[in-house]
């Protein structure tokens, strides 16, 4: 039996061999599944063996007044969760009144007896109004409580009481017994906010003409063929104008999901760092994968599909029944693009905008329908019929996929990252080349190859870069440059720390030398922080940027008293983080930004930074 | 799939389990004296009453409240068992670190009928003095007629381990 690639991944010789083979595979990858998570449980039940938490470490709060609202941040460790019901915010010995909380959106979890409970896993912050009532002394007492639980052990905390003060009112918004000092200038719109819009939408809908390759789009071509054809002889307009009709549908079921994934933003963003959500999504790209190698088929059940394609007979008008169809068999699709679906909307809770939520998700239906559309005016032959090249573009994708998959996985330290693009690429490279040779035209089979021997010539590189410590796929060979002249694409290099006091010294230090200063709050297990330092912080024109700034990195990835205290002074909930200070000292407290920063918005506040600066010099 | 892949599987889960089961008992100090936790007058249908008159043969211990959603899983399952082996000896006392007027519409709505002690802030001791210094819940005891502790655990109770106590000690 020879050992060929292109046999393996497509499954076209249907012999015995070949047969015996997969399930022999097949049987492998079920045993070996089940090792694994037998290991992972494990490893689960291990890593909480070091028991439960004490409760300040559990549940953390934070506060400050910002204008005329208190803020309220509790900060959860993982596996532990809080209660909606449970918050509470009270002012003690003033005559200030703590109006209604705005609650952000939680997690719902079922609860056998008292139905549905709202609960929050990571981070959350509760806004609520101050009133004022007569003159206060600059401070509030708090008094905030919260209740929650474990989860997989299942236990729940005591109800918490916690005291804190924080300063009010005033523009200086820290806690009492912090000195740390903010300046608030007017927002600064940065003006980049299109272009990153457009990129997005772009993205998805190159993504959604990619899917549109996939049988995934196929289901849709009955159904609204039915619809076409309740018309006893359309125009070629006429059926054009349904196919849009029925293309819009889709693009409306998206959109809704894509404007509520924007809403839910924040909240669910805190799920994407977390390892066994990451896990989850990967699981789903490598099993999407999979069938795109031909290993086994998503579909849904045939006769859903023939009940969708046969409904057209209702009383409603060609167009709007067109629609109707529409919103329906997006989920029909869905339900087999969802690894994709599930990266988009990923996107789209990232960035945490509803609009632009919708917006990703319409341009990605859109780009699956174009195909479709074209079909409604007439250019059947464009459709792409089922056959060996279709099998094809099918695997290229899978490998795709796959890279998608470890993009996302690679921020974790225990993944080698490097070493599966290494091997990605070479397999990719392999069967690109094999691929090749069944190509008759001589240029597409030279274009074919050239991407072969280069996909296999990154990969061999890629090896090369991970045997010696690298880790960016991108840069493969970076590793081998470190220690040597500094290259513009070397990351900018932090002070780094993990105490208060050293910090205040480095800050006293720059405060002197009349130095702005950047403070990145960073922790190992913090994919964003990682990601800032793969991207954000080695692009040249940051680099640049920052020659003259006093670049400070506070390491919180131990949950230390220090870390806390650090958090605390500066009234931080967590990384990361980013804070510009000025040369004198003061924090410009509208410029500081949780999460992922980008090369564009990174430098729009950079400049914003130097902006105020010299405005405040000037007055 | 064969028989001998059916075995392998088999076995493989049920190693799974026995790994999960393991590591999953929390840790609680292992309570020498309970003197404090058997004699503490608590509410009893607004009479006060300690524990130790209440015991049976074999009686699990329950601390509990309104606010803990894993403690309103299993009370059922308790609640259960306390009728089927009520005969034999085996019964359930709930101590709910919780007052009446909270805590009384949620038993009524489980039909709880096993005696429920209110101990409300002194639950909290009561629990620091048996292992639970951190005062988390579920927290359950296991006694025999004496008030000897022959089991504890922090966090739910299956039916299984309670069916395994009454085989054991009944």
């Amino acid at each position: 039996m020879t050992l060929n690639l292109y046999t393996i991944l497509t499954m076209r010789r249907r012999t015995v061999v070949a047969e015996r083979a997969v399930l022999m595979v097949l049987r492998a990858v079920t045993v070996g599944l089940l090792l694994v998570s037998s290991v992972v449980q494990a490893q689960f039940f291990a890593s909480k063996k070091p028991d439960l938490l004490p409760e300040h470490e559990a549940f953390q709060v934070g506060a400050e007044v910002r204008g005329q609202n208190l803020h309220v941040y509790w900060s959860i460790a993982n596996d532990y969760y809080m209660y909606r019901e449970q918050f509470g915010i009270a002012v003690e010995g003033s005559a200030v009144k703590v109006g209604d909380i705005v609650y952000p959106k939680g997690v719902t979890e079922d609860d056998p007896e008292f139905g549905a409970v709202e609960v929050y896993f990571y981070n959350v912050e509760l806004v609520a109004p101050l009133q004022a009532g007569g003159a206060d002394n600059g401070e509030l007492k708090l008094v905030l409580k919260g209740q929650g639980c474990n989860k997989p052990v299942g236990v729940c905390y005591p109800p918490q009481t916690r005291n804190l003060v924080v300063s009010y009112p005033g523009d200086a918004a820290v806690d009492a017994n912090s000195d740390w000092q903010q300046v608030n200038s007017q927002k600064t719109d940065t003006g980049n906010a299109d272009k990153s819009f457009m990129a997005y939408v772009l993205g998805a809908l190159v993504a959604g003409l990619l899917l549109s390759f996939t049988p995934c789009v196929l289901p849709m071509i009955p159904i609204l063929a039915g619809v076409i054809a309740r018309e006893q002889y359309p125009g070629k307009l006429r059926s054009g104008w349904l196919a849009c009709c029925y293309v819009g549908g889709t693009i409306i079921t998206y959109m809704a999901a894509g404007w509520l994934a924007g809403a839910a933003g924040t909240q669910l963003q805190a799920y994407f760092q977390n390892p066994w959500v990451i896990g989850f999504v990967c699981g789903l790209l490598i099993l999407l994968a999979a069938s795109l190698f031909g290993w086994f088929r998503i579909e849904l059940p045939a006769s859903l599909q023939s009940r969708l394609s046969g409904a057209s007979s209702t009383g409603l008008p060609a167009p709007v029944a067109s629609l109707v169809m529409g919103l329906i068999s997006a989920l029909v699709v869905g339900a087999c693009v969802s690894p994709i679906l599930i990266l988009t909307l990923g996107a789209a809770i990232s960035q945490g905008d509803p609009i632009l939520g919708a917006a990703i998700m319409g341009a990605m239906a859109l780009g699956m329908g174009l195909l479709l559309i074209l079909f409604g005016f007439g250019a059947g032959w464009i459709l792409p019929r089922s056959g060996p090249w279709m099998q094809q573009i099918q695997v290229v994708f899978g490998f795709m996929v796959l890279g998608v998959a470890i993009y996302l996985a690679s921020p974790f330290a225990a993944v080698p990252g490097l070493l599966l693009w290494a091997a990605l690429l070479l397999v990719a490279g392999i069967y690109c080349w094999q691929m090749a040779g069944r190509i008759s035209a001589a240029l597409p089979a030279a274009m074919v190859r050239a991407t072969a021997i280069g996909s296999i010539i990154w990969g061999a590189l890629a090896v090369v870069g991970s045997s010696s410590g690298g880790e960016d796929i991108l840069r493969p060979l970076d590793s081998l440059n470190r220690g040597g002249a500094a290259s513009l694409s070397a990351p900018i290099q932090f002070e780094k720390v993990t105490t208060l006091p050293a910090t205040k010294q480095l800050l006293a230090a720059a405060r002197e030398a009349q130095q702005p200063v950047l403070v990145d709050f960073y922790a190992d297990w913090c994919l964003d922080c990682k990601r800032m330092q793969r991207t954000t912080f080695r692009s040249a024109s940051v680099v640049d940027a920052l020659q003259d700034w006093r670049l400070i990195e506070i390491d919180v990835t131990k949950n230390s008293a220090d870390s806390r205290e650090v958090k605390k002074y500066f009234d931080v909930y967590g990384p990361p983080a980013t804070l510009f200070i000025r040369a004198d000292g003061k924090e410009h407290g509208d410029l500081r930004q949780y999460g992922y920063m980008n090369e564009e918005k990174f430098m729009s506040l950079v400049n914003a930074s130097l902006a105020e600066t010299t405005r405040s010099e000037q007055p | 799939m064969s028989n001998t892949n059916k075995v392998l599987v088999g076995v493989v889960a049920i190693a799974a389990f026995a790994v999960g089961a393991i590591l999953n008992s929390a840790k609680v100090e292992p309570v020498t004296e309970t003197d404090y936790l058997l004699t503490t007058p608590l509410q009893l249908n607004a009479q006060p009453s300690a524990i130790k008159p209440l015991l049976t043969d074999l009686t699990l211990v329950n601390f509990w409240a309104s606010w803990c959603a894993p403690c309103r899983k299993e009370m059922p399952i308790f609640e259960a068992m306390y009728l089927r082996e009520q005969a034999r000896g085996f019964s359930v006392i709930g101590v709910a670190i919780d007052t009446p007027e909270r805590a009384q519409p949620m038993l009524d709505s489980m039909a709880i009928t096993y005696p429920i002690l209110y101990a409300e802030e002194l639950g909290m001791q009561l629990m620091a003095s048996t292992g639970n210094d951190q005062g988390l819940l579920p927290y359950s005891l296991l006694l025999d007629g004496q008030g000897q502790v022959l089991d504890q655990v922090l966090g739910p109770i299956h039916e299984q381990q309670i069916v395994a106590w009454v085989e054991q000690h009944l």
